[in-house]
């Protein structure tokens, strides 16, 4: 669980950095698109505006014409009022300001005075030289940078990000993840190398496969290093009795109770290597897991059997509440109460002896989660946990025991995962120890055989 | 014998002349119509275009003949120029002066009609309904078919008189298009006339637009209680008075000038939303029949049969104009425009007057109906 949550931190670090920090210059982009576009669209609407003025003079000067002509009328004033409203005008006059479009004299000329333009138009079919005035205010600045600038301004960055990250994701998934995969895979000769590969890449696998070949064939000589050493104390200690027995063999008081030491020592020792053997067979071979439905509740009372000796010595009190229900999961239960029997055992050694009197001295077994899909068990005792720079755990040569020899773990994972099921370390919060909780699937039926 | 051969040498003779102007090509009068259209409504401005083209056609042909036997042959034109741009008239008019018209048949609107004269003031020129005081003094050459404005206000005036519950205050509020020089027009005649026959204006509201706001109109009509409203401006805003008012105050009357149209032309017609509005307007066209029987083409389109073709007054005009042209034309025998224009200067006025004098309409749940004229027609 650890190692996930660090990968995650790695994750969204990738994240952050690859995407959060363009995403930031992107914002900024868009607002400096944005206050751009809405600068020159400003700077436009003076131009828009004047054109649009110029059309609305040449009705208002033909219209205001025919009012002059027919001055007798007094219709002029209503009739600009009506113009006004007709073109949406902020003003309207009849000027006869001679200097209005300066000299010579032009049909039209519009000025930008405080905020306004002013459209001057000269009145047609008129001798008295007047001037018809269009004012229209200019829109502020602020009133063009509005929400659906916005939007335009930021939707080709954030276009470019989302086809950023896609073609991201399938550059990552066609030049990396998927030449990596396929590298992993030759490398560990799951595969062939492909012929298509260029002669670097072919080297490169060929040295990856051949460092692991060498990486295995150094774990197990460090694991036979560790069993041959383990074998030979025990050898020792046997070899040591016998020779004593023998030095004895006149005094039959003195023979008696070397014979009696050398019986004790072969008692404890040889179930020891027994047990060693077997582990590092197991680790070394293919584990066969038949499974069929059978009730869990008596696999974890036989590992619990199994252990029962070791934990009266120890004065450690093996719990387990669901003693004699039936808890139907298929599983094969000779190696699921090797794996069970070995966390088991696991909670016993990690139990110090010298812990006071007062102190909770326990194993707990417990049944976490039934559900229609996954049956998770748990293993938790009241040592001292974890140590924090142990993982991976469940890989051979890493023990959780200062003399062990790392198989008991791996072993165990081998079958738990040949059950189609998972295992996790951690920290139990009841006893304050290890915790390791595996789970198994309640559909699982084919027999598995795992190859780690 | 030398006597007989001498009669028959001069009868020879005014034969043969006479033969040979008969062979001769008749004379073309170029006669240009000129006509504002409003484009805020494209089918009735269509409808009435077509109207007014299918007139200047009937028009030409029931005069060709008797234009054929007196030399002529009038060539008509027509040019349509947009409402709102009222120089266009002038326009229009100084090119057909440029392009030698003998006459100009104008625009309804007076205003229209005021810068046509000014563009062509030495070509004669008639409205179809001009009426404003200003039309009246153009003097000899610009003349128009409608009755003057004046004499149109008074028969309102006599007419909401005679309609007025004498119990009630007798009080009425005039709403004027200020920027309608004819509304204006009659407005003021309408006011003579009404003062005289005890009618007692309340107050004069002056709008600028087709669609004014209605708020302040109806608080002041709400304030005066007037037993009438004088509504003298053209349809389009008329219709928009009418149908506010008649929401605000049901029992609203309204008395109009020339300018409401009629059953087949205008927007007070058949507008859903006026309900049972009472009132009447006067026009300077009586009915399509009665207008009709008072010139001679006229008469031979009733003798054909119903003239359910025409339904506007304009299309009458147009009739009456090429009547009354064909009539000068034939009488004074002018060999040139010059000519043309004395004699229009001579007998214009009375070829080309309303004979009918003003007509009263009814309005009557939303329908615009003939009523009568002022001469009994």
């Amino acid at each position: 669980m650890i190692g996930i949550r660090k990968y995650r931190r790695r994750l969204r670090d990738y994240v952050l950095l690859s995407w959060i920090g363009p995403g930031v210059l992107a914002i900024v982009a868009s607002l400096i698109v944005f206050v751009l576009l809405g600068w020159l669209d400003y700077q436009n609407s003076k131009e828009r505006l004047a054109s649009d003025l110029e059309q609305k003079s040449i009705i208002a000067a033909r219209r205001a014409s025919a009012e002059i002509i027919l001055a007798e009328n007094g219709s002029l004033e209503p009739v600009l009022q009506l113009l006004k409203q007709q073109l949406t005008l902020d003003s309207i006059q009849i000027v006869s300001d001679q200097a209005t479009c300066g000299a010579p004299k032009e049909e039209s000329c519009y000025h930008l005075r405080a905020g306004k333009i002013e459209f001057y138009r000269k009145v047609p079919h008129t001798d008295t030289g007047a001037y018809i005035a269009l004012g229209q205010p200019l829109r502020p600045l602020w009133s063009f940078l509005n929400l659906f600038l916005l939007m335009w301004s930021a939707i080709p960055i954030f276009l470019a990000l989302v086809t950023g990250l896609i073609l991201q994701r399938m550059f990552l998934r066609r030049f990396v993840i998927e030449p990596i995969n396929s590298l992993v895979n030759a490398a560990e000769r799951r595969s062939n190398i492909p012929d298509h590969w260029p002669d670097e890449l072919k080297e490169i696998a060929r040295s990856l496969a051949e460092s692991f070949d060498a990486r295995e064939q150094a774990v197990f000589a460090m694991l036979a290093k560790g069993v041959v050493h383990d074998i030979r104390t025990f050898l020792h200690s046997l070899l040591t009795a016998t020779e004593l027995v023998k030095e004895k063999q006149n005094d039959l008081e003195k023979r008696s109770e070397r014979l009696e030491a050398l019986y004790r020592a072969s008692a404890t020792n040889l179930p020891k290597m027994k047990r060693i053997i077997e582990l590092t067979l197991d680790g070394s071979r293919e584990i066969p897991i038949h499974s069929a439905s059978n009730n869990l509740s008596q696999t974890i009372e036989g590992a619990i059997d199994a252990n029962r000796d070791q934990a009266k010595n120890k004065g450690v009190n093996i719990d387990f509440r669901l003693r004699g229900e039936k808890i139907d999961v298929p599983h094969d239960p000779v190696q699921l109460e090797r794996a069970l029997a070995n966390l088991i055992r696991n909670g016993i050694d990690a139990i110090p002896v010298s812990i006071e009197s007062e102190a909770v001295r326990e194993v707990r077994v417990s049944v976490l989660r039934t559900d229609e899909r996954l049956v998770q068990v748990c293993v938790e005792d009241s040592g001292p946990g974890l140590p924090a720079d142990i993982e991976p755990l469940f890989k051979p040569t890493r023990s959780t025991k200062a003399n062990g020899a790392g198989l008991g773990l791996y072993i165990t994972g081998k079958i738990v995962r040949g059950h189609g099921g998972y295992i996790q370390a951690g920290q139990s919060k009841d006893l304050g120890g290890a915790n390791f909780v595996f789970g198994l699937p309640k559909r699982f039926q084919g027999d598995g055989v795992i190859y780690d | 014998m030398i006597k007989s051969l001498g009669l028959i040498l001069l009868a020879t003779c005014y034969f043969g002349k006479r033969a040979l102007a008969n062979l001769q090509t008749p004379t073309k009068v170029k006669l240009v119509f000129i006509e504002a259209l409003d484009p805020k409504d494209t089918t009735s401005s269509q409808r009435f275009q077509q109207e007014y083209e299918s007139a200047i056609a009937k028009g030409k042909e029931l005069t060709a003949q008797r234009l054929s036997s007196c030399g002529f042959e009038i060539s008509p034109t027509a040019s349509f120029y947009g409402a709102s741009d009222p120089i266009q008239a002038r326009e229009h008019a100084e090119k057909s002066t440029k392009e030698g018209a003998w006459m100009i048949v104008g625009p309804r609107r007076s205003n229209h009609y005021l810068l046509l004269a000014k563009g062509a003031p030495n070509v004669p020129s008639v409205s179809l309904m001009a009426s404003s005081d200003e039309v009246s003094t153009l003097g000899s050459l610009h003349l128009s078919l409608a009755p003057p404005n004046s004499a149109m206000a008074h028969t309102a005036a006599e007419e909401a008189a005679i309609r007025i519950n004498p119990k009630s205050s007798k009080a009425y509020v005039s709403i004027v298009s200020a920027d309608c020089l004819s509304c204006k027009d009659f407005a003021k005649h309408f006011d003579v006339r009404a003062t005289s026959l005890g009618l007692k204006k309340s107050g004069e509201i002056s709008i600028v637009g087709d669609a004014p706001n209605m708020a302040p109109i109806i608080a002041e009509l709400s304030k005066y209680k007037p037993s009438f409203v004088l509504l003298p401006n053209y349809s389009i805003v008329t219709s928009h008075l009418i149908s506010a008012i008649h929401l605000a105050l049901p029992n609203a009357f309204f008395v109009g000038g020339d300018g409401w149209g009629n059953s087949r032309f205008g927007f007070v017609q058949n507008r859903e939303d006026i309900g049972s509005t009472a009132g009447f307007t006067v026009r300077g066209n009586p009915s399509i029949d009665a207008s009709l029987k008072t010139f001679s083409i006229g008469k031979e389109i009733l003798k054909a049969g119903p003239a359910d073709t025409y339904g506007s007054s304009s299309a009458i005009a147009i009739l009456r104009v090429f009547d009354s042209t064909a009539q000068l034309l034939c009488d004074s025998k002018p060999e040139n425009s010059t000519e043309f224009v004395a004699g229009f200067k001579k007998v214009g006025r009375k070829l080309y007057s309303a004979p009918w004098g003003t007509s009263i309409y009814n309005l009557e749940n939303g329908n615009i109906s003939f009523l009568k004229t002022s001469r009994g027609l």
